[in-house]
């Protein structure tokens, strides 16, 4: 233990990531959970995994350095474009782009000489190789977009319980998710390379399933889906330096505990 | 009906459907103020018909029109349309329809929590404010939406199929209930519903669709009443 406080400087970058991208996924994932669209941030970190493979392509075809973030963001959007405009039958679309945006970071990764560790890093996660910089990017993306989220949360709350309802009143369900599945999108982009894509799944869905089993208010599950998240984050990186074992994997292991714990609980009998 | 009432919404030779016509170009005006009963077999197009009014599809021709500006309407969707998983109390789907007055709501004004509290009264819903809405029975859910969509302090209140599944006497109250809201607060109250027994009596004028003869009609409701009745259908 006294070798972890001795040694914060290296580690407290990368566990301050993991904790604001835990706690920030975990709250927008209660209504993809909600909508039952479980893997929609799984998808979406793919298709930015995908355009960072392009990002690395186009940059060793012209000789230049493209940033990989605008090409990840931008083919993320392009799908949450897909995911809102397609309210049903996107369990399908879900799947498709999933395994188009696998089997093409593959192929176009394949063709890649000199940066396919960066490519990896970017698809399995280095939670461990995070920088102050990374770090202060990801917390000047990740805090806006959870205040915007917190702020917008009754209407996309509305919006995604009844469509319906919501048209009728003059608004548009279509902008709704796209305004959900935009600030998903910006915050993988920005989350991925330090969690990679498992891990983005594990902080999406399972801190919101455990606060889903805890609680019967919308504002209390959001809180709790991100106290679960940062709690799993924090002490899977903790656990995960102390007993030298792979980050992304630990952090969502023990998230994978807090959930089925929750789903437990939701099945006992209440006083 | 009262030639003082204003128009809420105008379908002038409106074609509705979703490729193709479900029946005859429809004209019909809704005023404030208004209870209209929407009719016709399963499948004849009456949600697609107040979908259409109500700006939720585009018209296939023809022309809808809000002569007073869009009016705000509350929409109260067919049982089973909402799921019971999500984590609300009967209050909070009720607060629900003040959050779609606007894209942004931080926190509830007094102003929405009074709105709220008054549409569970008016609903007899008080005692279950703070009940799980997925623990509610059938009819209860049902009212609850209701108390949404009367949150919101409608022009225009749509309900679709409202007493399905729904006992005699509890149909009856909630019938009851919205006739009185209706005069007391001055909305439009439009009912679709293929069942009209319980609903002609507090009906002011009935709007028939009968897709198999390709029929569109509308008009006072002893009219309408006596035309099913020679019928027979419907």
């Amino acid at each position: 233990m006294n070798e972890l406080f001795s040694s914060v400087r290296f580690w407290i970058d990368p566990f301050i990531v993991v904790i604001i991208a835990s706690a920030t996924l975990g709250m927008l994932g209660v209504l993809t959970t909600l909508r039952r669209s479980l893997f929609v941030p799984v998808t979406l970190a793919q298709t930015g995994a995908l355009g960072v493979t392009v990002a690395f392509f186009l940059s060793e075809l012209m000789a230049v350095e493209l940033p990989p973030f605008p090409f990840a963001l931008l083919t993320a959007l392009g799908a949450s474009a897909l995911f809102a405009a397609r309210r049903s039958g996107g369990a399908v679309a879900e799947a498709v782009l999933f395994i188009a945006a696998s089997a093409g970071t593959i192929l176009i990764g394949s063709f890649l000489r000199g940066d396919i560790h960066d490519v990896q890093g970017v698809l399995f996660g280095s939670a461990v190789l995070v920088s102050r910089g990374e770090m202060l990017t990801v917390a000047g993306v990740a805090l806006p977009a959870a205040i915007l989220f917190f702020a917008l949360r009754r209407s996309l709350f509305a919006a995604s319980f009844d469509p319906d309802s919501y048209a009728a009143a003059g608004r548009s369900p279509f902008l709704a998710d796209l305004i959900l599945y935009i600030l998903l999108s910006v915050l993988i982009a920005v989350t991925t390379r330090a969690l990679g894509t498992l891990l983005v799944f594990a902080a999406t869905a399972l801190p919101a399933l455990a606060a889903l089993a805890m609680g019967r208010s919308f504002d209390r599950v959001l809180v709790r889906a991100a106290l679960v998240g940062a709690c799993g984050g924090g002490n899977g990186f903790i656990m995960s330096w102390l007993f030298d074992l792979p980050t992304g994997a630990t952090v969502a292991a023990l998230l994978c505990l807090f959930g089925a714990v929750g789903m437990i609980a939701q099945k006992l009998p209440s006083r | 009906m009262n030639s003082e009432w204003r128009a809420l919404v105008e379908l002038r030779d409106c074609g509705i459907g979703w490729e193709r016509l479900l029946v005859p170009p429809v004209s019909l005006t809704v005023s404030a103020g208004e209870y209209l009963l929407i009719t016709g077999q399963n499948g004849a197009g009456k949600t697609t018909l107040v979908k259409t009014m109500l700006g939720m599809i585009p018209a296939l021709s023809g022309e809808v029109r809000y002569p007073a500006g869009r009016p705000l309407a509350g929409y109260v969707p067919q049982r089973g349309a909402v799921p019971e998983h999500y984590p609300v109390t009967a209050r909070d789907a009720v607060l629900m329809g003040r959050a779609l007055l606007r894209l942004m709501a931080l926190r509830w004004s007094d102003e929405d929590r009074a709105a709220a509290d008054r549409a569970l009264a008016d609903l007899d819903l008080a005692a279950l404010a703070e009940r799980s809405f997925g623990e509610l029975s059938g009819g209860q859910k049902q009212r609850v939406l209701v108390a949404r969509a009367l949150a919101m302090e409608p022009q225009m209140l749509v309900l679709d199929e409202p007493t399905v599944n729904m006992d005699a006497l509890s149909a009856r109250r909630l019938l009851h209930q919205l006739d009185e809201l209706r005069r007391a607060r001055g909305m439009a109250v439009l009912i679709v519903t293929h069942d009209i027994a319980p609903v002609i009596a507090y009906a002011d004028r009935v709007a028939l669709l009968d897709r198999d003869r390709g029929l569109f009609r509308v008009g006072q409701t002893a009219e309408i009443a006596a035309e099913l009745m020679a019928g027979g259908d419907a």
